[in-house]
């Protein structure tokens, strides 16, 4: 089986993904992140990002109705799989880890300044 | 669909959709859309778009771009292969049609490619040189006194003269043949042995600075700088010298006894040039200097070498100024004037034909003839191909419609067509290599070309080529195959379209009258070779034998020799002369005496002795001929020729009337009186016409001794002469010519066209019957039981063959039809560079067109005869 690893840009993604649960598609997920994260976003860095998500195995998509502000074309909604939320829970427990391992002096700047 | 509001940049987003793969397309094209007009919305439009742009450009990236990437991949070997499979199968199968085309393609294939490396080399003279667009030849074009001419040369001081005046001229350089302008053979001469050499020059110091030829030995600006200097191709050195040093050694020249010292060894000149030189001499006091000053007359070849090509023009323009200012007065005493001709070294070869050049130059028209050939053969081959695979397209409807039903796509099947047409080309162009690799030595030798480079660039362009002309004829057959209605086609319903049927027919048109034009247009060149051949020339040319008296020991006992060879068996007549036929005769000026007035009139001159009438057969038409020792004649007479009466004036008959071409000391006109008048002769090419000459009696001197032979004694009489010519031991041995392959000679361009001719247009008629035969077997095979059926109810043999001729008939009549105005017009065009033409008749005409009907119904009829002869019973029995 393949690792698990999620780059943090696909983290990010995901994550938005999850947040705005079934109304997913690029220009939401694109703003959500831009509004959280305060960084601009490409659509093509999200596009590749989610194409790769989704072939990893950790997104899937449904292709939604057109509407008249994208001037007929479809929206495709992303949901995470369950796979897809191993993979978050994964990446999250070891960062917890990580975070837990440091010992409490190392983050007290102030000393060493 | 569109909705209404605003819409990005069209054309950007064309380019989006273009690289986009083809399963995110539509949704980032529908982000795309929408963020784009929220953005107008809060930004504007010009910042919307701007982010737009920016927006395409990044993702323009690896996970977004699949062109033409489908929703999944195949591998398409297997199809390929199968194509393959099946395409060399019906080539198997058909082995009949496919010998016949394989033949008729390979053959136009390889005897194009010939022609067109022919071509090729006719058009790559002066290659080498660089920068040889600004290289130019200067040619004068005279009128005096009536007489028009163009010269390829130039007064001498005129190179000098024009770059002192213009500064648009950086060099120039006066060439001369060693041996008068344009005779450039001699002997060189070191350490007691003659070496003969075809290409000798005296030129100017700044020679190879107007040509760029490479020097191995030597500096360039310095090898020709002092007189009696020579340089050496490295070859003519290599032979002269063999491995000793030639710097500093001194050869000498067999006719004059001249010295000159090897000063420096330049690269061999390639053979694709007009002026090919192993040997330059220094110019520098190799002639008086007074010779050097002459405005007219004592010409000398002059290139240039201007600063940059446009400037020709300008320099032609300024050209009038130049006259008025140094060579008015002089030509202004003779009624004459001088215009300027500027020839750009690399149409030399192909375009110019002016009197005196060095050497004999190419033939235009009949590289473009050539060329037309070399590309009709590879079209009639092509056509063939075409036709055939049309024509048989209804035999592989049921396999297309098997495919179909698999599930091929149209593309699908196009493609196995052109993968078959490819696989046919390739096979007929490895045969087309084969055939050329047999026939090039041949080929070579019938162009009369020594060296056409043959390198694997022309190869490689050649197989462009084919496989290019393969891919095109491809595509008609693939598009009408791959348009079969499904259920048609299995169900066997073959008939051929009409459409194609039509394009068939016209193929076969478009053939036979390429071929018959092709053949009309032999035949007209083969006549007029013929023609002029054996026109009558006013004299009588065969048996006759000329002696070239190079060396001064035989020149200066010409006399004794004359009398000598009149005494051998078999000889009738001899002659001692400076001029006759066959050699180009040079110009005086001459000042007529007419009904008491004086003018300028230009002729050309021969210097002849008494016996010149009778030896090279002349008629006289008025007066007498010069008479022998009589030293009056010498001093005071002329004879002319018809063409100098018409033009002096002399209507009411020439005897006694006078002119003169020079002075006494006391400015008095030495007057020369007419004795005699000739009839009319062709001195040379028939190319051009017959021009005003006056002849001058030498009693005792001449260069060409004339020898008029009975006709069966010629060897014996020859071998006779050169012994008693040897005896003398010249340095120069006397060469001989006969006279009438000398003149033949002059129309050797019109006899390779022909020869050549002769065998390209067998090539296109033979390949275009090859399709006709192959069309026509076919269409046989398809109408059998038609024919039983027919036959059956009581047809006769004659009727059937009919029923087929008559289809075939009026094809080839209606080719006929347009070949012979088309013929009309190119020959007419070949035949304008001939002062004497000749048409062939129309009764000729229709020989040649008929014959070729017959030829080509008589190459069908085996094929018919065994239809009409079958019984009917074999073919109905089937059903």
């Amino acid at each position: 089986m393949k690792r698990t690893q999620l780059g943090e840009f696909e983290e990010v993604v995901m994550l938005a993904v999850g947040i705005l649960f079934g109304e997913a598609y690029g220009v939401s997920i694109k703003k959500e992140i831009e509004a959280r994260l305060s960084r601009s976003v490409s659509v093509g860095a999200l596009q590749t990002a989610l194409k790769r998500l989704e072939s990893k195995g950790y997104l899937k998509s449904a292709e939604g109705e057109g509407n008249a502000e994208r001037a007929g074309r479809p929206r495709k909604y992303f949901t995470i799989t369950s796979y897809g939320k191993k993979a978050l829970e994964a990446a999250r427990d070891a960062r917890n880890a990580m975070w837990d391992d440091i010992p409490p002096i190392a983050l007290d700047l102030k000393i060493q300044g | 669909m569109k909705g209404q509001g605003p819409q990005p940049p069209r054309l950007l987003m064309k380019f989006f959709l273009w690289f986009c793969q083809r399963d995110l397309r539509k949704f980032i094209e529908g982000d795309l859309i929408e963020l784009y007009r929220e953005r107008v919305e809060m930004l504007g439009r010009f910042k919307a778009n701007w982010r737009f742009v920016i927006d395409v450009f990044l993702l323009f990236r690896p996970g977004i771009i699949g062109f033409s990437k489908g929703t999944h991949s195949y591998n398409p070997f297997h199809m390929y292969k199968n194509h393959l499979k099946v395409g060399a199968r019906n080539l198997w199968k058909d082995r009949f049609y496919t010998t016949i085309n394989l033949f008729g393609l390979s053959i136009g294939l390889s005897f194009s490619f010939l022609v067109l490396l022919l071509v090729n080399y006719e058009f790559s003279f002066e290659d080498f040189y660089g920068q040889k667009d600004h290289i130019y030849r200067l040619g004068v074009h005279y009128n005096i006194g009536g007489q028009e001419d163009s010269y390829s040369n130039v007064p001498r001081p005129m190179g000098p003269t024009l770059k002192e005046e213009f500064p648009e001229i950086v060099e120039y350089t006066r060439v001369s043949g060693v041996n008068g302008l344009s005779t450039h053979t001699s002997n060189l001469k070191y350490d007691e042995q003659y070496f003969l050499s075809e290409k000798i020059f005296i030129a100017d110091s700044s020679f190879f600075n107007v040509f760029d030829t490479e020097l191995i030995r030597g500096e360039r600006n310095a090898v020709l700088n002092r007189p009696s200097t020579i340089v050496l191709s490295q070859s003519l050195a290599k032979t002269i010298f063999g491995e000793q040093d030639p710097i500093g050694q001194e050869v000498e020249t067999a006719e004059d006894g001249r010295k000159f010292e090897v000063t420096g060894i330049f690269e061999d000149v390639p053979g694709n040039t007009h002026l090919p030189y192993e040997a330059i001499i220094s110019f520098y006091n190799y002639w008086d200097d007074e010779v050097n000053r002459f405005w007219y007359g004592r010409h000398v070849y002059t290139y240039v070498r201007l600063q940059s090509p446009e400037q020709s023009q300008g320099l032609l323009q300024k050209f009038p100024g130049f006259y008025d200012k140094y060579m008015a007065a002089e030509y202004e005493q003779v009624n004459g004037h001088a215009d300027l001709i500027l020839q750009p070294l690399e149409d030399i070869h192909l375009k110019s034909d002016l009197t005196w050049e060095a050497n004999k130059n190419g033939d235009l028209t009949g590289v473009f003839v050539l060329l037309a050939i070399g590309i009709f053969l590879v079209v009639i081959a092509e056509v063939n191909y075409l036709n055939l695979s049309l024509a048989r397209s209804s035999l592989r409807k049921k396999e297309i419609s098997v495919r179909k039903v698999i599930g091929a796509s149209k593309s699908n099947i196009s493609g196995q067509f052109v993968m078959e047409t490819m696989l046919f080309t390739a096979l007929a162009f490895g045969v087309s290599l084969v055939v050329v690799r047999l026939v090039y030595a041949e080929f070579l030798n019938l162009s009369g070309v020594d060296v056409v480079p043959f390198a694997s660039k022309h190869i490689l362009i050649f197989a462009l080529i084919t496989f290019g002309l393969g891919l095109i004829v491809s595509i008609y057959p693939s598009l009408i195959l791959s348009g079969v209605r499904l259920v048609e086609g299995l169900k066997g319903r073959s008939k051929n379209s009409r459409a194609s049927g039509r394009l068939q027919r016209m193929l076969v048109i478009f053939q036979f009258a390429i071929s018959t034009i092709v053949i009309l247009f032999t035949f007209v060149v083969k006549n007029q070779l013929d023609y002029v051949t054996n026109k009558d020339l006013g004299f009588d040319k065969e048996n006759m034998v000329v002696f070239e008296l190079e060396d001064s020991v035989l020149f200066n006992r010409g006399e004794l020799l004359r009398e000598q060879i009149k005494g051998l068996a078999g000889v009738k007549a001899t002659s001692l002369a400076y001029n006759r036929p066959g050699i180009d005769l040079n110009h005086l000026i001459l000042s007529v005496e007419n009904e008491g007035e004086i003018s300028s009139v230009g002729s050309q001159f021969m210097r002849v002795d008494h016996d010149f009438k009778s030896t090279v057969g002349l008629e006289v038409v008025e007066g007498r001929t010069f008479i022998k020792g009589s030293e009056a004649d010498a001093d005071v007479a002329v004879m002319i020729n018809e063409a100098a009466r018409a033009r002096f004036g002399w209507h009411d008959g020439a005897e006694g009337k006078r002119l003169f071409f020079n002075r006494d000391e006391n400015g008095n006109p030495n007057y020369m009186t007419t004795i005699g008048v000739f009839k009319d002769f062709n001195i040379g090419s028939l190319h051009a016409s017959i021009e005003p000459i006056v002849l001058f009696f030498v009693p005792t001197e001449g260069d060409q001794l004339l020898v008029r032979l009975s006709s069966n004694r010629e060897q014996t009489v020859i071998a006779q002469v050169n012994q008693m010519l040897n005896d003398y031991n010249p340095r120069i041995p006397a060469k001989h010519q006969l006279l009438e392959s000398e003149l033949d000679r002059l129309y050797q361009d019109e006899d390779r066209l022909s020869k050549s001719m002769t065998y390209l247009s067998a090539l296109t008629i033979i390949i275009s019957v090859l399709g006709f035969v192959g069309l026509l077997s076919f269409s046989i095979a398809q109408r059998e039981k038609e024919i039983g059926i027919r036959k059956v109810l009581g047809a006769k043999v004659s009727s059937v063959t009919m029923l087929f001729y008559k289809d075939l008939l009026l094809l080839i009549v209606i080719a006929q039809v347009i070949a012979v105005p088309v013929n009309y017009y190119i020959s007419q065009q070949w035949l304008s560079s001939f002062q004497y033409q000749s048409f062939p008749g129309l009764v000729d005409f229709a020989v040649v067109l008929m014959a070729i009907i017959i030829l080509s119904l008589g190459t069908m009829a085996f094929q018919i005869v065994r239809v009409a002869f079958m019984n009917p019973a074999k073919v109905i029995k089937d059903d």
